[in-house]
């Protein structure tokens, strides 16, 4: 078989069921053993055993099967969980991940994995090999899971029953016949077990019945006359199963198959299925690409309609504006992504971490479908892995510790993703010691950050943001996962030239909340457009808090700088003429000055323009790698004349 | 046989210069340049060529040897170093012609106030000299941000 064609397939798979075997494991440990998670973690390993073997990945497929004979033995009642199976059921997805990751860079999955087949090997009691699965006999349950589902089902006034479905002699395509048995049967309740196991009937290996337990609101009568209508059943005999009986008669052997929301009010439930279809990021990119070029023409045509004033243009131009709105709405609801593609490598991180570091967190994470736009997710991980880490390490204390201040010993750290307005907000918040004002205060005298006067002065806030600035940490002892003096600032930075902010708070004794706020898209944005002299300007309508006018009168100087008084608060007025070095000397006579207080942060100033054209939608044009960066432009858009106006980065001039 | 090269032929303040012509990809009208605050004196601004932004260079400055002016007639040479792509100002484009090596003298330390790192020679013609650029060296943006560094 040539493989390469499945090789991309392979490896997307393999991702996801590594995933879903790293949170299958996180469950197991938090439930101690609840079969259910073990025999989903048993799936996504078998199916990653047939799919490495099929690809001739012999390595891997020696290493899931393995696998598999450890969570057979603890679905088998051989085996207790604790955490040394735990770890070592750990250190094998690391491993598998590892091998998919080395393939996907074009190597091969040859990693050596004795040291974790005999850690395998020897939590399993020196019982490598499982004991041969063999289906269960008689016709009793099977388990207490199963005890537990008939209990909650007769309790909720469903019947359970024993279908007996006997097929003809003379039937040649039986797998066909039970297919269409099951077809009805899956309309009529919640298959909870049969025997022989689902894949072996619908393989049609069986002699000539079969036997299925089903919860179901119908009557036996009914069951019956419907699967008789399946043409060449010859007999169906329903018989009604007892509790009590069933949850005395637990057995270790665990039914072949059952339904995953079985502790779930049993209902029929129709398989959710969402037709997607895979496109490659690149093509949205050329779609955004091409969609950019509209809107800049949109533009132009607004232009033109403005200057010729005719009627049914006017109408065109704003039904075209209209349906390009709902255009944009639709391309970048293409591009985004929930957060949960983050997220979901948080909890094994916060798991091994907490370990390492002696410490008992829980992680809730909230809002996990969440969107955010590709380009952001990618870019995100890093600076959120960074905040997790800082409030694990600086945030949640010791467990002794906890535990004289009158706190429950596991802290609780709360990754929380929301949306609001134009942006998305993502908090990291810690039920830990909070932030240490005097602490963090001393550490940024020390460093030469701030004044003595400024570390008494500063209100809490204030102090805290001293965090974020570059070579500040304040743990005591430079660990392996945080205060390198690496940190904050880098994340701060991160999240700017994402267009974002982030923020923190805290209350000593009771934690700390990170708050990140991100734009919901990147390459186009609402912006003020300004004239200075004859130049055109846009500003981010995001970081602009109002527009005013302002008279020469009313503003006054401190130390040679021009002020502006401002809702009661002194902020610093700035004439973008003079500050980029505009040509030409218009003399403007009007008594007011046009002018825009934005903000950056805690920060806020005044800008004085000359005239105020409108808001506008700019897709955002870097200005290439030659000029580099160059302050206080952030890039380029192009205006509905064809012209290119700068874009002016409010933070940078505040 | 000599190594033969095209080069694209354009006068700017009566001398004439010569650019590889596979760097050469288009020669525009004059448009409207948006002036670009902060960065080096040669930088004209930015112009948009069909949608993408385009830095404008006036060659003159760059080479410290005047500036410009900027007329009806000049025009702009859009010009590609690997993955930077800007416009030259430039007065007119001429021809293109077949340099053989063999007519191609290296430059002195200077060649007509030019810093020798910014040309691959200078070619005698039957009308006269022409000074071939060597627009790797003149597109690299690490020149631009020294001279940014030395502004600031």
């Amino acid at each position: 078989m040539d493989t390469n064609q499945y090789l991309d397939l392979f490896l997307e798979e393999s991702r996801e069921h590594l995933q879903s075997m790293d949170q299958g494991l996180l469950d197991l440990e938090q439930s101690h053993g609840n079969l259910e998670v073990v025999n989903e973690i048993f799936r996504s390993a078998h199916t990653l055993k047939g799919m490495s073997g099929s690809m001739g990945f012999n390595t891997m497929m020696e290493l899931t099967h393995q696998l598999e004979n450890i969570l057979d033995a603890i679905r088998n009642n051989e085996l207790t969980v604790d955490s040394a199976i735990i770890d070592a059921l750990f250190a094998a997805a690391d491993q598998l991940e590892e091998m998919v990751e080395r393939i996907a860079g074009g190597g091969s999955d040859d990693v050596d994995i004795s040291a974790v087949m005999a850690s395998l090997k020897q939590t399993s009691g020196g019982q490598p090999e499982a004991p041969a699965q063999s289906a269960p006999t008689d016709s009793s349950p099977s388990n207490d899971f199963l005890a537990d589902v008939m209990k909650q089902a007769a309790d909720q006034g469903f019947n359970v029953w024993q279908v007996e479905v006997v097929l003809s002699k003379e039937c040649v395509l039986k797998a066909a016949r039970a297919y269409m048995v099951f077809q009805i049967v899956e309309q009529l309740g919640e298959v909870i077990q049969t025997e022989p196991a689902v894949e072996a009937i619908e393989e049609g290996e069986f002699d000539s019945s079969f036997t299925i337990k089903l919860i179901t609101k119908d009557s036996e009568s009914d069951v019956q006359e419907k699967l008789l209508s399946v043409s060449e059943v010859e007999a169906v005999h329903v018989s009604p199963m007892k509790n009590e009986a069933n949850a005395t008669a637990a057995s270790k052997q665990m039914p072949q198959k059952q339904t995953a929301a079985g502790e779930a009010a049993p209902k029929a439930k129709a398989r959710a299925a969402t037709r997607t279809i895979r496109v490659s990021t690149q093509r949205l990119d050329e779609l955004m690409n091409l969609f950019e070029e509209l809107i800049i023409d949109k533009g132009r045509l607004e232009e033109i309609a403005r200057q010729l004033k005719d009627q049914e243009l006017d109408e065109t131009v704003e039904t075209i504006a209209r349906t390009s709105g709902s255009l944009q709405d639709i391309i970048l609801n293409l591009r985004m992504e929930p957060v949960e593609q983050v997220f979901n490598r948080f909890p094994k991180m916060v798991r091994s971490v907490s370990k390492d570091l002696g410490k008992k967190i829980n992680l809730e994470m909230l809002g996990v479908d969440t969107e955010l736009d590709r380009n952001v997710i990618d870019e995100i991980g890093d600076p959120l892995v960074h905040l997790i880490r800082n409030s694990m390490d600086h945030g949640i204390e010791l467990p002794e510790k906890r535990r004289d201040a009158g706190k429950d010993e596991a802290g609780r750290i709360v990754l929380r993703a929301y949306h609001s307005g134009n942006h998305v907000f993502i908090e990291i918040e810690d039920d830990g010691a909070g932030i240490n004002r005097h602490k963090v205060a001393n550490k940024a005298v020390e460093k030469g950050l701030i004044s003595n006067e400024e570390a008494e002065t500063l209100s809490n806030k204030e102090v805290y943001e001293l965090m974020f600035r570059s070579g500040f940490s304040t743990a005591d002892k430079i660990s392996d996962i945080s205060g390198r003096g690496v940190g904050l600032d880098v994340v701060k930075n991160k999240i700017e030239s994402l267009g974002g902010t982030v923020d923190v708070d805290s209350e000593e004794g009771q934690g700390s909340i990170f708050t990140i706020k991100l734009p919901l898209t990147l390459s186009i944005i609402s912006s003020m457009l300004i004239n200075v002299q004859d130049e055109t300007y846009a500003l981010p309508l995001n970081s602009i808090v109002e527009t005013a006018l302002v008279t020469e009168e009313s503003l006054m100087k401190a130390n040679g700088e021009e002020m502006y008084e401002y809702r009661g608060r002194m902020i610093p007025f700035k004439r973008l003429n003079q500050l980029l070095d505009v040509p030409g000397d218009k003399v403007q006579h009007n008594k007011y000055i046009p002018a825009i207080i934005a903000q950056s942060g805690k920060n806020v100033a005044c800008f004085a323009v000359d005239r105020f054209i409108g808001q506008q939608e700019i897709v955002i044009k870097s200005l290439g790698n030659y000029l580099g960066e160059v302050r206080p432009i952030s890039g380029a858009t192009i205006l509905g004349n064809g012209q290119v106006a700068l874009i002016l980065d409010c933070s940078s001039m505040i | 046989m000599a190594e033969v090269n095209k080069y694209m032929v354009f006068s700017l303040k009566n001398e004439v210069y010569g650019a590889p012509v596979e760097q050469v990809i288009s020669v525009e009208k004059p448009m409207n340049i948006t002036r670009v605050p902060n960065t080096a004196p040669f930088i004209k601004g930015v112009i948009n060529l069909r949608g993408m932004i385009l830095p404008v260079i006036d060659l003159l400055s760059k080479f410290d040897i005047g500036t410009s002016d900027i007329t009806e007639s000049t025009r702009l040479a859009i010009v590609q170093s690997e993955d930077i792509r800007v416009a030259l100002l430039i007065d007119t484009a001429k021809d293109v012609l077949d340099i053989t090596q063999d007519d191609v003298d290296p430059v002195p330390e200077v060649a007509g106030g030019i810093h020798a790192k910014y040309l691959n020679g200078v070619a005698k013609l039957e009308e006269g000299l022409m000074i071939l650029l060597n627009l790797d060296k003149i597109l690299d943006p690490n020149d631009i941000e020294i001279i940014k560094q030395l502004e600031v």
